[in-house]
């Protein structure tokens, strides 16, 4: 049987490889997966809360319900950004965009 | 009462379902203006039904969702953002062949999140809220289609937003497992006693992070110069006007109401981004020559203003945070109406506003009463918001930051001036007068009563703020 800390642990780990990743990486597109791998480290962390912490409740689960939702909106949206920049520029990466004067 | 309690929301999100369904069965011809007309009406329908629920203090949804007049108050300016954006929008978007009914729809589910997210009581509703702001705002900064600059700012806006977004959701997962709960009120009854953990610190930290960057708090602030640049104006008037206003009420009710018992970590830190937020803002607007820039790194200026306010953790703090957002949100709509019908043509350089007073007096009028009211002049409205604010940072005793930040804004009277100064000092490059249609009229004429009437009258709403204020719990 597996422990709350193992859960916690995996979670803090995904989300500063998340965060690594996303502060660093040139692409577009992995930059958006990066940030979905941030979200679903805050997934997990609320699934065990929920399981470990308070096991009669659903609140945990159903925060993440709300989460998957709305993460899945705003790459839906981003997708189609980058898709309209690759058009122009035929390119997804965000070094190639003018506007980084900060 | 229920559902009743959420009826201005419901008005505008069915408004905004009812321009897209028409949106279906019509060819949407560009030049067509009624839309937004439409949309604008369904917002002040809106803003009546929030008017209605002034002094109800109710809450619904099992404590996930309370309307208080703070909330109402917050709704309003919501509101009267919207509508009076919707009312110049249209000119300019028929140049560019965006279809208006797009844009209202998008401005009307803006405004639903941006009146339902002062009423949020629970991380849910709270995030949900806040997502549905940024996803209609991804779309409306990138909504004009032919050009890659509007693209590139939305998809920035959307990378930074959406990072933003994660972080925040860390912290309130870590809140949460402490807690046990989502719901405001028990977090505040949670952290009230004893000792709490690290982990909670952190937690209030990230959450501030992830609204941070929603209210242009320095250093998450990096996305606002380029979407101001390269968005359409009136998106970027609705962002300035509304959106910071309605996180800001976030702010409030997250770190004013619910975690008071962490502020021994968040406090410091807030007090000391804010005077950087304000020096950043004042210092780096002075060098720039576009615009739209220049009124980025003011809007920064002015979130640093408001967020002293909020450090000052005060009823008089919370007043002038809602007093101030009303007057930031009217002044900004003018300032970016006057934009949109002139320099959105001209490029935004303010080398070009050169002689606007000799080709077209009245733009050049209501550019010179906001940009006044923005450096804070008296007797215009910026000047009351700013003495509220530091009123309210000096009785909490920050006068070391209270004097920092009136220093700063004597700064920043130079580089609005330097716009006033092209428009009435300089010789104009052309002689045409600029082309400016009725609702560009009406709605700059409501932006410049607005700033004067509350400027040499503000009792009737300062006063409705500090009962409001009063009313919420500190």
């Amino acid at each position: 049987m597996m422990d709350l800390s193992c859960y916690l642990g995996l979670s803090t780990i995904l989300f500063v490889i998340g965060l690594f990743g996303a502060l660093t990486k040139r692409n577009a597109i992995v930059v958006l997966m990066c940030i979905e791998l941030m979200l679903n480290a805050v997934n997990i962390n609320l699934v065990a809360f929920s399981r470990f912490l308070d096991p009669g409740q659903l609140l945990g689960y159903l925060f993440v319900i709300f989460t998957i939702a709305v993460a899945a909106a705003e790459v839906a949206v981003g997708i189609a950004l980058v898709l309209v920049l690759n058009r122009y520029r035929e390119t997804v990466n965000l070094d190639d965009f003018i506007w980084l004067k900060g | 009462m229920g559902v009743g309690l959420l009826l201005p929301e419901i008005i505008a999100c069915m408004g905004g379902l009812v321009i897209l369904t028409e949106r279906l069965f019509s060819k949407g011809e560009p030049e067509r203006k009624d839309a937004a007309w439409f949309g604008a009406s369904v917002l002040i329908i809106a803003g009546v039904a929030a008017l209605r629920l002034l002094g109800v203090n109710e809450t619904a949804f099992h404590g996930s969702y309370r309307v208080d007049d703070l909330a109402v108050y917050f709704k309003l300016v919501a509101v009267v953002a919207g509508a009076v954006t919707l009312l110049f929008a249209p000119d300019l978007l028929s140049q560019r062949r965006v279809k208006s009914g797009d844009f209202a729809a998008l401005v009307l589910f803006a405004a639903t999140g941006m009146m339902l997210l002062p009423s949020a009581l629970d991380f849910i509703t709270l995030f949900i809220s806040l997502e549905l702001i940024s996803i209609s705002f991804y779309v409306l900064i990138g909504i004009q289609r032919g050009e890659v600059r509007p693209a590139e700012a939305g998809l920035k806006y959307l990378l930074l937003s959406g990072l933003a977004s994660a972080v925040l959701l860390y912290g309130m997962s870590l809140i949460y497992g402490l807690t046990g709960s989502t719901y405001l009120t028990a977090i505040r009854q949670a952290f009230s006693v004893g000792e709490w953990p690290l982990l909670a610190g952190i937690g209030s930290l990230m959450i501030l992070v992830g609204l941070g960057l929603k209210i242009y708090l320095v250093p998450f602030h990096m996305w606002a110069p380029d979407v101001y640049e390269g968005a359409p104006a009136p998106t970027v008037a609705f962002l300035a006007a509304g959106s910071s206003a309605a996180a800001l009420a976030a702010v409030l009710r997250l770190f004013g109401e619910s975690l008071t018992g962490l502020s021994g970590v968040w406090l410091p830190v807030l007090l000391i981004l804010a005077v950087v937020t304000i020096a950043l803002g004042n210092i780096v607007a002075l060098p720039q020559t576009n615009i739209k820039r220049l009124l980025a790194y003011s809007s920064i200026a002015h979130a640093g203003y408001i967020l002293l306010a909020i450090v000052a953790q005060s009823s008089a703090g919370t007043a002038a945070v809602m007093y101030y957002c009303f007057l930031y949100a009217i002044t900004t709509v003018a300032a970016f109406g006057v934009i949109s019908a002139f320099a959105e043509t001209s490029g935004g350089e303010i080398r070009s506003f050169a002689g606007l007073a000799r080709r077209s007096p009245f733009l050049a009028f209501v550019m010179l009463i906001s940009l006044a009211s923005l450096a804070g002049i008296p007797p215009l409205a910026g000047f009351m918001a700013k003495f509220a604010v530091f009123a309210a940072a000096v009785q909490a005793g920050y006068v070391v930051a209270a004097g920092i930040a009136l220093l700063l804004s004597v700064i920043s009277i130079y580089y609005y001036f330097m716009v006033i100064r092209a428009m009435y000092v300089d010789e104009p490059v052309e002689t045409a007068p600029i082309p400016c249609g009725w609702g560009t009229q009406a709605a700059l004429l409501i932006g410049l009563g607005g700033i004067i009437l509350l400027g040499l009258i503000p009792w009737p709403l300062l006063r409705l703020a500090q009962e409001a204020a009063n009313f919420a719990r500190f």
